[in-house]
């Protein structure tokens, strides 16, 4: 009887430990994250990695695809297939597959408004994260958009940075006059160079130009900065700025020219600067605004992004991951791998040394966004990349380019 | 001279009754494993041609609009024009540096495995890289400008694949250089299959070497041309690795060709549907390019 009651006990016992483990295995749940294989990939891996340690009961899964139009791809195949991740990092707003708002207008990202981070929301991004009240992204940092100058290189060529365009066309003199060019393009995606001439030349007079051009109130064949824009570029062809040749040139040609001092300058997202002192450490890098005198603006946007799949089964966990990245110490330990300025900094106006000359900007909150990422449909983006170079090459008039433009914009609608 | 060409004695075993009794049963797991896998996958994203789908929402059907706009946009217009020239240039090119390869090679020359192992090697290379290397050797700084300006011809120097007016040649260039080899691989084995005695009789008859080549060698050379002529306008009217490694198609829209345009139309800008439409019409001209093609040269054959 007595060796009975001890077994009922045991068994007792038994079950009381394996009810209160129940709930602890119940919560052992693998996230599966996609994000391309590049500095914000490994970023977002070493945090996972991090929070899975930290929180226990949470692993991760992180799937890398290269970088560019494969990544897109394989993000939306992953969706197409029923199989999507918990965790996908999108870009904001629209201009590339992984671009979040077309995903989240397609049902197939969740909405992320409820989370306590919220409330510091960057205003300057509201338009690229935001349908209606749903917010469909996690801003994972701030990305710098201008020009990339090598100062020691600068030095050498008794080259000011230039305030205004004309002191940029003298640059481009003087530096061709020592052999060299002052900057760098490729011809085969110069969108960088064009939208930020764009930028003061369009944005800073109109700010809301995207949202008036989807309201058909305006149009790039009847706004004067647009042409304006595509005479500047084909001016810096003309007066050689560009190095030999670049009408052929790829991206990758542009990191090399850079890195090897063939170039003073280059028009792009302070990751390019990035990839340029991984290749070259020994260059003195920093990032300013283009030169436009009084109407000179500063490019920010926060394009990289981390959203979570509607349709995930671990919604609660990918939640509590996105609310734990967005913590101040999660988003500078993403800067200090993926680059970028982390939003906490831009909020209490600390700014790395290297985009010194955005900085003033920024802090008065004077942000404008990279244009593409408020176009609905991708194609225009790829018009303005190959009419900015049929401009150059005799292809096209700026006209032409710019009805090519408002075809391809009006062809989605 | 009127030689009178001979066909080669039919293979006994092909006209066997045992292999004329082959049941087709024996072939029908093959062969619904082939229609399954590959022509049921071909017609069901056919199916998308005749939608709006972008890839993330439902799909739309919106009839014929995807083939209209294909059939009068100017970027389509321009990459079928792209896509014929090169193609036309390209398949007559390779034939003729392949049938002088292999005239050459064919003779007894010293070395002459070597030389059709050299020639050949650039056919099993992946395009991609071949490009890749080609683009180096266009570049502006590049070994080509550098040998035009070491001839004092600095004048002749060029972005050659930045140049509207040159860039679609340089792709047409590297097409030619690497698959020339497979041609003279074709008409190499035509040439070894054509009885020397009849070579030799011309010969003795006092028939000249260029007379020899026109009235026997050459259309005698007919199966092997078939082949060589049919499988490079295949390949010319799909080229697609040279021009994303090479050009990207650009500059502007100079070098785009059809199957660079379904790509970007399908994976970059998300509309899978136009791009069904676009491939259709690709694998269509395809089609019946190859099949007027493949009559024209089948009639030839048979006419000798």
């Amino acid at each position: 009887m007595r060796s009975d009651s001890l077994a009922l006990r045991l068994s007792g016992a038994a079950l009381l430990i394996a009810s209160t483990a129940l709930p602890a295995l119940a919560q052992d749940v693998t996230l599966r994250l996609v994000a391309p294989a590049s500095a914000v990939g490994d970023a977002l891996e070493q945090l996972a990695q991090t929070y899975a340690a930290e929180t226990g009961g949470v692993t991760f899964t992180v799937q890398k695809f290269p970088s560019g139009d494969s990544y897109g791809q394989a993000v939306v195949t992953q969706i197409q297939s029923g199989a999507a991740p918990d965790l996908i990092y999108t870009n904001a707003g629209y201009g590339r597959l992984e671009s979040l708002m077309p995903l989240a207008q397609a049902g197939h990202l969740a909405d992320l408004s409820a989370g306590a981070w919220v409330a510091d929301f960057p205003e300057s991004a509201r338009d690229v994260y935001y349908d209606g009240e749903a917010l469909y992204g996690l801003p994972l940092s701030l990305t710098s958009v201008g020009l990339i100058h090598n100062t020691a290189m600068m030095e050498r060529l008794g080259i000011a940075y230039p305030e205004t365009e004309e002191d940029f066309f003298a640059a481009c003199a003087t530096a061709a006059g020592q052999g060299v060019s002052f900057s760098s393009a490729s011809g085969a995606f110069p969108y960088y160079i064009v939208e930020t001439i764009a930028a003061a030349k369009v944005y800073a007079e109109t700010p809301d130009w995207n949202a008036r051009r989807r309201a058909g109130e305006v149009s790039f064949a009847t706004t004067p900065g647009w042409a304006e824009t595509f005479a500047t570029f084909a001016r810096m062809a003309e007066e050689g700025c560009f190095q030999r040749g670049f009408e052929a040139a790829s991206v990758p040609d542009l990191f090399a020219a850079m890195a090897g001092e063939q170039g003073a300058t280059n028009v792009g997202p302070v990751t390019l600067a990035g990839a340029v002192l991984r290749m070259n450490p020994t260059l003195s890098l920093a990032v300013g605004p283009w030169p436009s005198g009084e109407n000179t603006v500063a490019l920010g946007f926060y394009n990289d992004a981390l959203s979570v799949a509607a349709g995930s089964p671990n919604l609660d966990a990918a939640l509590g991951f996105i609310d734990w990245l967005a913590e101040p110490e999660q988003q500078r330990a993403f800067t200090a791998i993926a680059g970028g300025t982390a939003r906490a900094d831009v909020a209490e106006g600390t700014f790395p040394a290297m985009i010194e000359r955005l900085a003033p900007y920024y802090s008065a909150g004077e942000i404008v966004g990279l244009p593409h990422t408020g176009w609905t449909r991708l194609e225009v983006l790829d018009t303005l990349s190959r009419g900015a170079t049929q401009i150059v090459t005799g292809q096209a008039t700026i006209d032409e380019v710019l009805a090519a433009l408002d075809a391809a914009w009006d062809a989605g609608e | 001279m009127g030689a009178a060409p001979c066909r080669q004695p039919k293979d006994p075993l092909m006209y066997s009754p045992t292999a004329a009794r082959a049941p087709l049963a024996w072939a029908a797991p093959a062969i619904v494993i082939m229609l399954l896998f590959h022509y049921g996958a071909f017609v069901a994203g056919g199916w998308y041609a005749f939608t709006d789908w972008d890839g993330l929402s439902t799909p739309n059907f919106v009839g014929l609009a995807n083939f209209r706009q294909v059939l009068t946009s100017a970027e389509a217009r321009a990459a079928l024009t792209n896509t014929l020239l090169l193609t036309f240039f390209y398949v007559t090119l390779s034939n003729l540096i392949g049938l002088g390869l292999a005239l050459m090679l064919n003779g007894a020359l010293r070395a002459q495995n070597i030389l059709r192992m050299v020639f050949f090697a650039p056919v099993v290379m992946s395009p991609l890289a071949v490009s890749y290397v080609w683009k180096f050797i266009f570049s502006v700084n590049g070994p080509l400008n550098a040998g035009l300006e070491a001839l004092g011809l600095e004048g002749a120097t060029r972005v050659w694949l930045g140049d509207p007016d040159t860039a679609l040649w340089s792709v047409l260039v590297v097409m030619v250089w690497q698959f020339s080899g497979l041609c003279m691989a074709f008409y190499l084995a035509g040439l070894q299959g054509i009885p020397t005695d009849l070579i030799e009789a011309a010969e003795i008859d006092g028939a000249s070497p260029w007379r020899r080549f026109r009235k026997i060698t050459f259309p005698l050379l007919a199966p092997a041309a078939t082949v060589s002529i049919a499988l490079p306008t295949i390949f010319g009217l799909r080229t697609f690795d040279q021009v994303i490694a090479l050009t990207f198609g650009g500059p502007g829209y100079a070098t785009e060709t059809l199957a660079t345009q379904i790509f970007k139309q399908t994976f970059a800008f998300g509309r899978f549907g136009y791009g069904a439409a676009f491939a259709l019409v690709l694998t269509a001209l395809v089609l019946v390019v190859s099949v007027i093609q493949l009559l024209v040269l089948r009639a030839r054959e048979d006419r000798i």
